[in-house]
This record gives C-alpha cells, structure tokens and sequence, in this order.
C-alpha cells in the first residue's frame, strides 16, 4: 500500500512516496502560481520515479504553506507536526528538530512517538529564513549554494545585524562598499542567522538528538555556527532535509488509514450494516516504523 | 432574523443607526479607551460611552506621522482614523493613561486636534492599594466637573447611581450569556461574544441591555452552533477586536469559551454596586475588578482568574494574545506561559498586529497547537 | 568647469559628469560583485560618454547610502555630500519654486521639504524596513513575473488596489502569492503595493509641512503609475524631475561639488534639529 505525502512550501514543492514504511521515491521542485498546480507536478514526478499510479495511493496526505489548498488531498497536518514526524521516521533517536525553511524557521521538541511535544516559531520577521540567505547571497554577487563554502573559508566574520532581512542587507552593503573580503561578509551573515535560529530554539527546552532539516540545513557555514551556539551535533537524517515535511505527511496518511481501519472494524464488530471494506494487504498497521522502533 | 445576525453587523462598523439616534436626540457621544474609563460617568453626565475601536480602519499612513513603526498597531490605526476625520460622530474623547503608547495618543491628538470635541485624559493609577483608591476617587471627581461643566448635565449622586445601576444591569446580563457558555456545547462562540461586545460598547447602554436580553433569550433556547466542540479554548490579552481572529483561533474544531480581555471580562467581572457614596464605589469596582497586566503587583491575582476560569469552563488550553510592540503583554506572557505550564495548562502565546495578516502564519501554528493537544489526548 | 557627482546606491551606482549644469556623460549600473570595480567602470562609462578623461573634472562630489557606509575608505575620490541635499539641487535647477522632493530608492523613500530658494528645510526617511520601497515592489513584481517597465501598464489595469495586510517585505511577498492563488488580479496586487509605497511617502511628507509642488526623483521616477498614485494619495499634482529621475541625485552631486564651501554650509544648516 502507497502513501503520498505532499509539502507545498513558499519556494520549493516536495513530494515523498512511502510503500511498507520505506520511502519509494521522492521529488522536489520549485513552486508553480498555484500550490495545487505545484503539488500535482511533483506528484507526478514522484509517481513516475517509483513507477506507480496515482490510483494506487491509498492516502494522500498535505502540508506547508498550500495544504489548505491541494483538492486531491485526503488530510492535511500543520508543517510543524509533518516536519517532527519525518525527521523521526527518518532517524528515531531524534526528539528535537530545527527546521529552516524559505519563509519560516521552527523548532519542534517530539516526544517518544515523534509526535510534537512543544515548538517555536519564527515570529513576524523573516530575518533568519532561506529567502534572506537567498537575498543576501544576490546582494553579494553569488550563487546560493556558494555562500556557505564561501562562510566557512572565512576566519573572522563581520558583525550583520539579525534584526530584520533588510537591516541585513544594509549591513552587507556596507561592508561590500568598503571593499572588506566577500568570505568575511558570507560568514557574518551566516552567523547572524544561526544567531537569530538559536534565539528561537532557546524559546524551548530541546532534547538530545537535535537534527537540523529544511533547505538552509545544506547551508554548511549555517550548520557549523548554529552547532557551535547551541552546543550540540547534529544527529544525521538519512533522508535529505528538505522533504522532511513531505515524508512526515506521508506518515501522517499512513497512521490515518491505520486509524480509519481500525475504526471500520470497530464498527463492522459493532454490527454496523455498512459494506465491509476490501481486504488490503498486510501492511495496514497503524504505527509508523519509526514509531515502533523500526529502522529507519 | 437572529440577534446575533444583528450584533455582528453592528461589531463591523464604526457608528452604527442607533448612535447617531441617540445623537439625534441630543446626546452627545463621548469615546473612551479602555476598561479602567468609568463609563457610568459618562452616562451620568447625559452622554452616550463609544468604546473606541479601530474597527473599519483603512491603515496607518496618516497615522504613522505620529507614531513609529514600532508602536502598537491599535493606536496608530486610532490616531490615522481620527486625522482622516472618520472619528467627527465624536463629541469628545476621555483618554486613559492605560499604557504609554496609549497616553502618548493623548499628546499628538491634542496636538493634532482633529473634529472629535473635546480630549481629556483620565489618569488612573496602577495599584489597588487605599491610597490609589483615594486617588482614583479624586480623578473621577475632576472628571465629573469636567463633564459637568462640558456637557451642561450636573453629575449629581442620584444619576450616577441610575447609571450604575443599569451597567450593573448591562454586566449581569452579560455574565449570565458568559456562563452559559460553560455547557459542553456553548450557545455562542467566542468569535460572536466578541461581536456582541463590540456591539453593546457602540450604541447607548438601554439599547446593549435589550440586545443581551434578546441573545440570552436565543442562547437559552437551546442554540448551539457548533455543537460540542473538540478543544475549550480560554483566551487572555488585552486588545483583541478583530472578529477574523477569533475565527481562526476557532478553526479545526476549537471554540473559545471564555476570556480575561478588555472587551470580555474586563468589561462585565465585578459590579459596583448600589451602597454607599457612589464615587467610591466605582473607585473600588474599577481598580478591584480583573486587573490588567498595566497594573502593578497584580499577577497573582491574574493567573488566579486564568486557572479558576479555566477550570470552571473545562477549558483545554490557553492562548496569550498579544500585540506587536505591547510592553504590558511582553512582560506579562512570560511569566503566565510559565505559570501555566506548572499548573499543567497547554498554553500558546501569539503575536500579532491589529488587523495585520500573516494568517498564513498563524494558522500553522493554531493548528500546530491544537495537533500537539491532540496528541495527548 | 567640469565636475562630476557619484550616487552610491544601495542598489546601483549612478554617475553624472556635468558643464555648466549640461550632462556631459552619465551611467547608471547595478551594484553586484565587487562594488569598487563596478564604480570604476561606472566613472570610465560616463567619461568616455562625454569624451572626456579623468583629469579634466575639477571637482567631484559623492553621496548615497555608499558614500556614507564606506565612509574614510572614499574621502580621496570626492567630497562627501548629502543624498537629500543632492537631490534637492537638483530640483531646484530644474524645478524651480519645488517645495517637497520624494526620492524613491531601493531600499530607501525620503522625503525633503524644499525653502522657496531650494535650500532642504526638514528631511524624512522611511525607518526600520523595506515595505514602502523600489524594492518591495521589485520583490513583488518578480514574484508576479511581471518585468519592471511593465509594472505601470500592468497597474493601470487595476479596477481598485488590493490592500496589502504585511509590513514586512518578505512576508508580503509570500501574502501576494496567496492572494494569486485566491484570484486576486495581479494588476490589483501592483496597484496595491504602490498604493502602500506612496502612503510610506505621504506618512514622511506629512511630517514636514511644506506642500506642493512635489517632485519625484529616484527610480520609483520611471514608474508613471507610482507618480499618478502619489498624486492622488497627497491629494495634488505630483511631477518627475525633468531627467532621467534615477539620475537626479547624481546630478546634484556634481552642481554642488562645483559650488563653494557656501552651498555647503547651506544645505547643513538646513538639516534641522
């Protein structure tokens, strides 16, 4: 049995296909105008790469930004949720979760079961969020993926205000008129933001096994200062980061179809009349792998 | 048609037929901020009380002449309302030294003097102690000449005492529709208490008791729109007048059922009182009530209305509301999200601006919480 | 005598050479990479249009947010100007009798409330954030897929502005994306963030009370609907400098840096308390 789960966020759209608890195939790309137009792209292109039908999902569960907004979509679960979810399934030691996405930036404390447990969220300020790296990077003449390699070649970063994205910007222009090394600038930004994250994670109280997911996570510069504020490593995820929402969804339109099951059986032994459902296969069970302790 | 039709229509714009009736007859409307403005004093002097509201505001550029960006967003949508003339039903305006952005709006609307009569500021002092009480009673005192002198109407004990008595009447009311809202499926949401406290603060006080009377008398009919909710929602705060809110704080099954803000309880807990010199009646009623976090050395006093509150309407968690820039809710979440937290009480702390969007954002993290209190469940 | 003034952006760079208050040469280019090189290429561009070598400017004069930022590191390429005194010059020489000046930058709207000589009595500026600048709608535009010069085309189009909810630029973008997918018109969403920067603009004139004629200069110049909005938001007439209006404070920069110490100490005193 397939399950589909589909994040729809402010830059990129990801989708991940899940068959026996094990991802099958995942996909992402940049958003389209509409989330539904986005989501059924890259749908699609996960559907392809495993080979399957969109008829053969059994549960197609939404998240992100556009999750209100998907027709084909049988549930829908917050970003923060999916995301606690996915990074578990994804390696179960992990209980606390720093996720920096293009727009928002949230911190989720799970419990034993990868359910969530307590987070933060970026308030309203974008300073701190992939769009400003992304911003930033355009102000400093690179491409995005050159500016953490760039950050991590500098010894001294130069101080960027972490206040607002624009502030930042004025920071970097500043230093770029007074001709200072590109690197020194990269690595101040890259600071300032980690500095901005780690002011949020402190809003809760994380557990060991802190991972790190979302799109800046492939920011290494990033990586480095944000385990150097908050004083942890992070666990690895054997999946990549940035479709840790999707594969949480996915989870979550698993466990509702083991939830759904077992309610018709309830009420097929209540003596409900309704038809009874078709047999399925074996792999109905409710739980996550991750949340009975599986591998991941 | 249903009252609550009614009171929805009229929590949607800023004057409504039934001021400008009473306007029409003589009396003049006088606006005032916050819950710590006796209203009863105002009546007494032959006005009709207008709580002053941002509603129908269009943005702050006119505004932001005044203020910062970085100053609360109610008072800067106020203040441009007044400079485009929006606010000229007013016949005067008695300002409260509630916090500072809001005593700092006396100064640039004195200064800015738009066609809302006349401004007076109120000062009511930040403790409940015997001499704030002593204080207060010689500041309504001024106010009373004050309005006296202004309006031509003596504010003698025997109209203060009518006034009292009908906003007692108008608070009862108002508690009894409140309790209600303790059964498993509540007669009224959250999203239509507001919109009927946003009502009965805009029309002349005989009016709001007849419309309470009219939705005590739907809610007791067995009303219940949305049935037996998922999740009891208790919400603190202080200014919170966007009806949008509530209904998406009241989205994936959650429905607030009681509140501790200006236009809630604030409002309606605690009566004055018919005994006694009237004067030092309403210093007690106001300074005794449920204090709000501009008042000093009260947090005990405020987290113990929250935990009683949310035990007596079995609510399930709390949302701290707050504006951007509010100094008062900044330092009072803290220490309320902690507290909460010892008592075992889920609890969210949001931000926002008045009438600002990022609903995207808020809606996650609504729906974030209300997962999270899924899963204990 | 030659002289030459430099607008140090925070999005371009702009040089004009001037003769007798004549343009020589000018260029305008965007500020990426390594900005000194691209300012030099920016002054050879502008000589070489006027037919002119280095030497032969007598004087030149620097300002913008650049020449503020980079600070010692420019004192030897020119004196070291105010943006509002700038553009104020260059108003006054070509508008005589302006009273108020809205400069749309990137990241920046000013605005600078003229004498009747054409000496900056108050200055205002947009505080904290970008939401009322060229910028916003630059992030708003793209995210719309609608090109810069289109964007007045595109507006007019509009049956009534969208009132954008957001202060922040960045989430404004993300709540223009989501109005896209409600149906919201793009033109009504253009015509709204004008709306918004020409409200950021009145905010700021509205603190000096000189009145009109108003004038615009910067690039927010080159979009005809943003000047039509403005006009209609302050309630008058509303004109673009007449020259290329990203190029104004440039121009003022290079009058002023051929007039004396006198211009100097003027335009100072009138920056107020």
């Amino acid at each position: 049995m397939i399950f589909a789960g589909i994040d729809v966020g402010s830059l990129t759209a990801k989708a991940v296909l899940l068959r026996d608890g094990r991802v099958i195939a995942w996909h992402v790309e940049p958003v389209q105008a509409t989330p539904a137009q986005s989501a059924g792209r890259v749908l699609e292109a996960a559907l392809a790469k495993a080979r399957v039908r969109r008829a053969d999902l059994a549960r197609v569960c939404a998240t992100g930004y556009g999750r209100h907004e998907l027709p084909f979509a049988d549930l829908e679960r917050s970003e923060i949720s999916c995301h606690g979810l996915g990074t578990f399934t994804s390696n179960p030691a992990v209980r606390s979760v720093i996720d920096i996405g293009g727009q928002d930036c949230k911190v989720v404390v799970l419990d034993a079961a990868g359910l969530v447990d307590d987070f933060a969220m970026n308030d309203k300020c974008a300073a701190g969020t992939g769009r400003t790296l992304e911003l930033l990077a355009r102000t400093l003449g690179l491409p995005l993926g050159e500016l953490g390699p760039r950050a991590l070649r500098s010894r001294r970063a130069l101080p960027v205000s972490n206040k607002c994205s624009i502030f930042m910007e004025l920071d970097v222009m500043q230093w770029m008129h007074q001709g200072r090394r590109v690197e020194d600038i990269a690595r101040g930004i890259t600071a300032s933001v980690a500095r901005r994250v780690a002011a949020l994670a402190g809003k809760v109280t994380l557990r060991p096994g802190v991972c790190i997911s979302g799109g800046v996570s492939k920011n290494a510069a990033v990586v480095r200062e944000l385990e150097a504020a908050l004083g942890v490593r992070f666990v690895p995820l054997s999946h990549d980061p940035q479709v840790m929402g999707a594969l949480g969804a996915a989870c979550f339109a698993r466990l509702e179809h083991g939830r759904a099951r077992q309610e018709d059986r309830r009420v097929q032994e209540a003596g409900d009349p309704s038809e009874p459902m078709a047999a399925g296969p074996a792999d109905a069970a409710p739980a996550c792998p991750g949340c009975t302790g599986g591998s991941p | 048609m249903s009252v609550f039709s009614e009171l929805r229509r009229l929590a949607e714009v800023p004057r409504n037929e039934r001021l400008a009736a009473a306007a029409r007859a003589g009396r003049p409307v006088i606006g005032h901020f916050c819950s710590y403005v006796p209203e009863e004093l105002l009546h007494a002097a032959g006005a009709v009380p207008y709580r002053m509201r941002a509603v129908g505001s269009c943005g702050t550029a006119l505004g932001d002449t005044y203020f910062s960006s970085a100053n609360c967003s109610f008072v800067r949508r106020v203040m441009d309302q007044g400079l485009r003339g929006e606010l000229d039903f007013l016949d005067g305006i008695v300002f409260m030294n509630g916090c500072d952005h809001n005593r700092r709006l006396y100064d640039n609307w004195r200064h800015a003097a738009p066609d809302t009569g006349f401004s007076y500021l109120l000062f009511v002092p930040h403790a409940g102690s015997p001499a704030c009480l002593a204080q207060l009673r010689l500041e309504l005192v001024k106010l009373a000449g004050f309005l006296g002198e202004r309006l031509g109407v003596e504010v003698t004990d025997d109209r203060l005492r009518a006034s009292i008595e009908l906003y007692d009447r108008r608070r009862r009311l108002l508690r009894e529709l409140a309790e209600l809202r303790r059964a498993p499926a509540p007669p009224v949401t959250g999203t239509e208490f507001l919109a009927l406290m946003l009502a009965v603060t805009a029309v002349p006080p005989e009016d709001a008791v007849d419309l309470i009377e009219r939705a005590l008398g739907e809610a007791r009919a067995g009303r219940a729109p949305v049935g037996t909710p998922r999740l009891r929602i208790f919400v603190t705060g202080s200014c919170l007048e966007e009806l949008s809110h509530l209904e998406l704080v009241e989205s994936h099954g959650a429905l607030v059922v009681a509140d501790a803000i200006c236009l809630g309880a604030r409002t309606f807990d605690r009566d004055v009182g018919a005994d006694g010199d009237p004067l030092d009646a309403l210093a007690r009623r106001y300074l005794g009530r449920v204090s709000c976090p501009r008042m000093m050395d009260d947090v005990k006093g405020r987290m113990a209305y929250t935990l009683e509150a949310v035990r007596a309407y079995a609510a399930d968690a709390v949302i701290l509301e707050k504006l951007e820039f509010c100094s008062m809710m900044s330092g009072e979440n803290y220490i309320a999200t902690h507290e909460l937290a010892k008592a075992g009480i889920p609890a969210l702390a949001l931000t926002r601006e008045l009438y600002g969007g990022e609903v995207g954002q808020l809606k996650t993290r609504l729906q974030a919480f209300y997962e999270k209190l899924g899963n204990r469940s | 005598m030659i002289t030459a003034g430099v607008d140090l952006g925070t999005r371009y760079v702009k040089v004009c050479v001037v003769k007798d208050g004549r343009i020589l040469g000018a260029d305008v280019r965007e500020l990426a990479g390594e900005f000194r090189s691209v300012v030099r290429a920016s002054e050879r561009a502008a000589l070489e249009q006027a037919g002119l070598f280095g030497f032969q400017v007598r004087k030149k004069a620097v300002t913008g947010f650049g020449a503020a930022a980079a600070g010692r590191a420019l004192s030897r390429s020119g004196r070291i100007l105010d943006e509002a005194a700038c553009a104020a010059r260059a108003v006054a020489t070509l508008v005589p009798g302006a009273r108020t000046v809205i400069d749309g930058g990137a990241l920046f709207v000013r605005s600078a409330a003229l004498s009747p000589e054409g000496h900056v009595l108050d200055r205002a500026v947009t505080e904290k954030c970008a939401a009322g600048s060229g910028r916003f709608l630059e992030m708003i535009a793209s995210s719309l897929c609608v090109p810069l010069e289109e964007v007045s085309d595109v507006a007019a189009a509009a049956a009534r502005p969208y009132r954008m909810s957001n202060s922040c630029a960045v989430f404004a973008e993300s709540e223009v994306v989501s109005r896209v997918n409600q149906g919201v018109p793009g033109p009504e969403l253009l015509a709204g963030i004008l709306v918004a920067i020409a409200e950021k603009a009145l905010t700021l004139a509205n603190r000096s009370e000189t009145g009109p004629p108003v004038v615009v200069v910067g690039g927010l110049g080159h979009i005809p609907a943003f000047t039509r909005t403005l006009g209609e938001v302050l309630g008058h007439q509303v004109s673009v400098i007449p020259m290329d209006p990203q190029l104004a404070a440039a121009y003022g920069a290079a009058l002023l840096a051929g007039q004396g110490a006198a211009e100097r100490v003027s335009g100072r005193a009138g920056r107020g308390p």
